[in-house]
């Protein structure tokens, strides 16, 4: 009998930046990974703080499946 | 009576202030609201600011307003927030809302408002095509939500300078390009965390802060 799909990834870690959300298999990657390979997706800046579970976290923190990595945009200055 | 400051009259400042009239009108409330900018409309300020007459940006706003909301309490300051005058524009009990193009600005009326016991900040800016908006609230003299500097270092130590700081040229020379639909979005997002706000009876802030980006379509809201 084949297991019933759970919809869940091993490897999720659901990134954020601003307004954007992206959920990507990156369990095992340091943040600094996620900070180079989204940051032209996500336009992410390369000073943005980086969070989990708001807690600040450095470059080389490695990311575990199911974690909520903020990078922390900076506040709009026009208007 | 409810004392409601809105701090730039450009982008975001011009089309918040009408819809904020247009509820404050209908509410069972005595408002005054005090229009505070020291910057002037000029003709290239057009395609994305409503005014209808150049000049000081507080004087001119505050007399279309007065035309459009003759029944609301409506004042003008023709200058710039400094750090010499904050204590007299800003104070315990006001709803602030902050609609400056600098930091420096956001963070002196930011740290203004850590003095009072009561008061709630609406803050609002933005890049090109996305934004944010972040609400700071004070009770009883203590934080209810985050400063708006909080895990925003760009605010906390600003590198810009406050127009006050400024001289003409440099003020001419200044201003990126913007999107008028970015700040309409702002102004929306800013009013409707103030509706949020002064109606939820718990007393609670759903949100600090929220993002929104007009190229991906989405918003979020972060309680910090």
């Amino acid at each position: 009998m084949a297991e019933a799909n759970t919809g869940t990834d091993e490897k999720e870690v659901i990134v954020v930046c601003g307004a954007n959300t992206q959920v990507l298999q990156m369990a095992g990657s340091t943040v600094g990974d996620a900070r180079r390979r989204l940051a032209d997706v996500m336009n992410i800046p390369p000073s943005a703080q980086a969070l989990i579970t708001g807690n600040a976290v450095p470059d080389d923190y490695m990311l575990r499946e199911g974690e909520r990595l903020e990078f922390v945009r900076p506040a709009g200055v026009k208007g | 009576m409810q004392e409601i400051k809105v701090i730039g009259l450009g982008g975001i400042g011009t089309h918040l202030i009408g819809p904020l009239c247009r509820y404050l009108e209908s509410s069972m409330t005595e408002t005054r609201i005090t229009l505070i900018d020291g910057d002037s409309f000029e003709s290239g300020n057009a395609e994305r600011q409503d005014f209808p007459a150049l000049g000081n940006k507080a004087l001119v706003t505050a007399h279309r307003i007065k035309n459009l909301f003759p029944n609301l309490r409506i004042e003008a300051k023709p200058w710039y927030i400094t750090e010499e005058n904050a204590f007299l524009c800003i104070k315990d009990g006001d709803v602030v809302f902050l609609c400056v193009d600098n930091h420096k600005t956001r963070k002196l009326v930011c740290d203004r408002l850590s003095e009072l016991n009561e008061a709630l900040l609406i803050s609002g800016g933005n890049e090109y095509a996305d934004g944010n908006i972040q609400v700071y609230v004070r009770r009883e003299g203590k934080d209810v939500c985050p400063p708006i500097t909080y895990l925003h270092p760009e605010i906390e130590t600003p590198k810009d300078r406050s127009p006050a700081e400024m001289s003409c040229e440099e003020l001419s020379k200044s201003g990126a390009p913007q999107l008028i639909f970015t700040n309409l979005v702002a102004a929306a997002w800013m009013l409707s965390a103030f509706w949020l706000i002064i109606n939820q009876l718990s007393g609670e802030v759903p949100y600090s802060e929220q993002y929104f980006d007009l190229k991906t379509g989405m918003a979020r809201s972060a309680k910090r």
